[in-house]
């Protein structure tokens, strides 16, 4: 975050105060459903233990959330070459989970179930 | 039922206070978790996180106006909560007729909005939304 300092008396900024950063990160699956189960109550976010030594998911409905211990992204860049971005380290409490949206409509013809997970991450990506 | 990602195919009814609709055409619940970054001053590092609130944000659009909601929402009164659970049935897109259901408990809710009048030229409906806070849980068979 890099908010602007504001002088008394004169419209312009004089310049910036750098105080911190993070990372605001979304995942948009086209289900919500864990591909290894039938059972529709198994969810990501809310069944799988995103940190092994609190047994936790990263979405608990009567508590507060749990952090996950690291998202590995593997990607492709623009000539094929394979990036592996790497958010958090093991278990240092600084990515969480911080909301959840799921979509449907009607009149759109298509089967899917958009879930959209919105994270933040306070550690920077290696 | 199938192992695997089963998909949904569409909404199917929304049931609250006992009365159930099912000209629906969209549904959005957003999952808001009031969650917020700590920092030690003037450093890179984070702390952790202040967890403040966690509720539902939960939107309708029916085709037209329905009773389903009715009986939580006054113009001049204040509005009533919405009973103690509502449920949400979807259609699985399987070939089995598979249902599924998401089920909404809370011991208080509220119809937060309600937006209505967009009636469509030639398209014969009154699309109508409401919009609903909700603190609780969700569970899914």
């Amino acid at each position: 975050m890099v908010t602007p300092l504001a002088v008394i008396n004169d419209w312009n900024p004089s310049g910036v105060h750098h105080s911190h950063k993070y990372y605001e990160l979304e995942m948009q699956l086209d289900t919500d459903w864990l591909t290894d189960t039938a059972l529709p109550g198994s969810r990501w976010a809310y069944t799988q233990h995103v940190d092994a030594g609190d047994s936790l998911p990263a979405i608990v409905e009567n508590g507060a959330n749990t952090a996950i211990e690291y998202f590995v992204v593997a990607l492709r860049e623009h000539d094929g070459t394979a990036e592996t971005l790497t958010y958090a380290d093991v278990d240092v409490n600084v990515l969480w989970c911080v909301g959840e949206v799921s979509e449907f409509n009607n009149e759109d013809n298509t089967a899917h179930q958009p879930v959209t997970f919105k994270f933040i991450c306070l550690q920077d990506v290696s | 039922m199938v192992a695997g990602p089963i998909k949904l195919k569409n909404i199917k009814t929304v049931t609250a206070n006992t009365i159930t609709a099912t000209n629906i055409l969209s549904f959005k619940e957003d999952h808001v978790m009031n969650i917020v970054p700590q920092f030690i001053p003037n450093t890179y590092q984070g702390l952790g996180v202040l967890e403040r609130a966690k509720w539902r944000v939960i939107t309708f659009t029916l085709d037209s106006d329905s009773d389903v909601f009715a009986a939580s929402w006054g113009i001049t009164t204040a509005n009533t909560a919405l009973g103690t659970s509502f449920i949400v049935t979807f259609d699985v897109a399987d070939a089995l007729g598979t249902v599924e259901t998401w089920t909404y408990t809370f011991t208080k809710s509220w119809v937060q909005r309600k937006g209505a009048g967009r009636v469509e030229d030639g398209a014969s409906r009154n699309v109508t939304e409401y919009v609903i806070l909700m603190y609780g849980q969700k569970g899914i068979t």
